[in-house]
């Protein structure tokens, strides 16, 4: 199973595995990931599972475009890395992913 | 000495996150986590939209994985309803078991409301609150079967789309007027009845149903009027009621829903209730995710001894025929408002509607920033404040 590493705000890390085809979003969930809040359950509605791709990994996972792009322009301490969780989808190709927690999400 | 620091009686989202926002917050006594359901804590609001259209499967939908409860120390008890509260610190479990608490959390939820109709318990019919009712719904909805909803509101339509999107014959039964009565402006309610038109749904609005018809299986309803819409499956989707029957039966004060004060505490006791269930003192209750898990994070900074997160403003979501619709804000039914249409229906447009100089309700189409950016103006823009575009 592909893993994903999440650097987290206190300055901690976790590392997870989550099945392929699965969103980033739902490994998070399903491991509790402090921060992935994830309110819409991937609806691509709210903005609270957004995370920060690690400059190393933003080629292969891409840049939000449309809904996403909009919703991460109102997302607090959104930059160019930004992208919301749910919408990564985990293949072996992404396995090793490491994106960042925002802090301004820990306590939402 | 009592078996738990903290009892929480239900596994939907309140009674998880609150399980899980304590651990965060460091509490370090025990937790125990107290499910009527035997599947692991699943997320509900896919239950009538993507589960049941089968764009994702079961697995997917757990809010925890089993391993999480184990590693943060949350007991975690499935398929264990709890059948009597003893407020002074006592549980009774449906196997005869009885744990003691310090303080004890009922996050139990809404039930769906039956309409009490001849017929109505019949195998065929069905209601959709839970995992187990999304499944078995689904089983019945293959190509070219008839499903007759009873009820046009959110969860009505939600399901109505997603079984006209596996094929079935599809007729929505309403007894207002419009669609989602009482809780979408006008506007919204048009949009979303061409929309289900267009897919090929037929609506039958300000239509009774009173009863369904068949002998040992459903077979169809029969109308106010006397006409018979004949159907393989029929769902009743009519709202839901608070679970507050452990809360009653203990003596708790119940007025649609378990009533609580500022702190989430109920009338007697070390108990206290969030989520659907939870109606706080002088306030409607709110059956919405979003309140769920801010009430949820709220008390476990208070078991914490932490200052408990902002609040923001309550919101709703629904998607039908592939189309997103979000609402937040509340209105006061006692005040007069005035609305304002940005953008064209059916598929993208947002409805403000303003109740004394300021904007009270934010409904968007088809539009997730525009809902944020409106979500944010609650309470404080005035008309000429309002976006002018979407």
């Amino acid at each position: 199973m592909p893993k994903a590493h999440f650097l987290l705000p206190d300055g901690s890390s976790r590392t997870i595995e989550i099945e392929e085809g699965w969103s980033l979003m739902e490994g998070a969930r399903q491991a509790g990931i402090p921060g992935v809040v994830a309110e819409c359950g991937g609806g691509l509605l709210c903005a609270t599972c957004h995370v920060h791709v690690a400059e190393a990994w933003s080629e292969r996972v891409g840049s939000a475009e449309g809904t996403e792009e909009m919703l991460l322009e109102l997302a607090p301490g959104h930059d160019e890395t930004s992208r919301l969780s749910c919408q990564i989808v985990v293949t072996e190709e992404l396995d090793g992913l490491t994106v960042r927690v925002p802090e301004e999400q820990a306590d939402a | 000495m009592t078996d738990f620091e903290v009892a929480i009686v239900g596994g939907g989202h309140a009674g998880v996150e609150l399980a899980a926002s304590l651990r965060q917050r460091g509490f370090a006594g025990a937790v125990a986590l107290l499910c009527e359901d035997a599947a692991l804590p699943y997320d509900r609001p896919p239950l009538s939209k993507q589960l049941l259209a089968g764009s994702t499967s079961q697995d997917r939908l757990a809010l925890r994985s089993e391993s999480f409860y184990e590693q943060v120390g949350i007991d975690l008890l499935l398929g264990q309803p709890a059948v009597m509260l003893d407020p002074e610190g006592r549980l009774t479990l449906a196997d005869g078991r009885t744990v003691s608490f310090a303080r004890c959390v009922l996050a139990t939820g809404a039930g769906a409301r039956r309409l009490g109709l001849p017929g109505e318990s019949l195998p065929g019919v069905f209601h959709l609150r839970s995992l187990a009712d999304s499944l078995a719904l689904r089983e019945t909805l293959s190509p070219g079967a008839r499903l007759v909803v009873i009820g046009g509101g959110f969860l009505g339509l939600e399901a109505a789309s997603a079984a006209r999107a596996l094929g079935a014959e599809v007729t929505v039964v309403e007894t207002a007027p419009l669609l989602m009565a009482g809780k979408v402006s006008k506007a919204v309610a048009a949009a979303f009845a061409d929309l289900h038109r267009a897919a090929g749904i037929e609506l039958r609005l300000a239509t009774r149903v009173s009863r369904v018809l068949g002998e040992s299986r459903a077979e169809g309803v029969e109308t106010g009027e006397g006409e018979r819409l004949a159907a393989d499956a029929v769902l009743v989707a009519v709202g839901a009621t608070p679970r507050e029957q452990l809360a009653r039966e203990a003596g708790l004060a119940c007025d649609d829903g378990i009533i609580v004060d500022g702190t989430l505490r109920a009338s007697r006791g070390a108990v206290f209730a969030i989520g659907d269930c939870a109606r706080p003192g002088g306030q409607r209750r709110l059956e919405s995710v979003h309140t769920a898990v801010s009430q949820a994070r709220c008390l476990a900074a208070a078991f914490a001894g932490a200052t408990p997160p902002a609040v923001r403003a309550p919101y709703f979501w629904s998607e039908q025929q592939g189309v997103k619709l979000q609402i937040a804000g509340c209105l006061d039914p006692a005040l007069a408002s005035e609305e304002v249409r940005v953008g064209e229906p059916p598929r993208g447009f947002a409805v403000y509607r303003l109740q004394e100089g300021r904007l009270a309700t934010v409904e968007a189409v088809g539009q997730p920033a525009a809902f944020i950016r409106g979500q944010q103006l609650i309470g404080r823009a005035t008309r000429a404040e309002l976006p002018s575009s979407t």
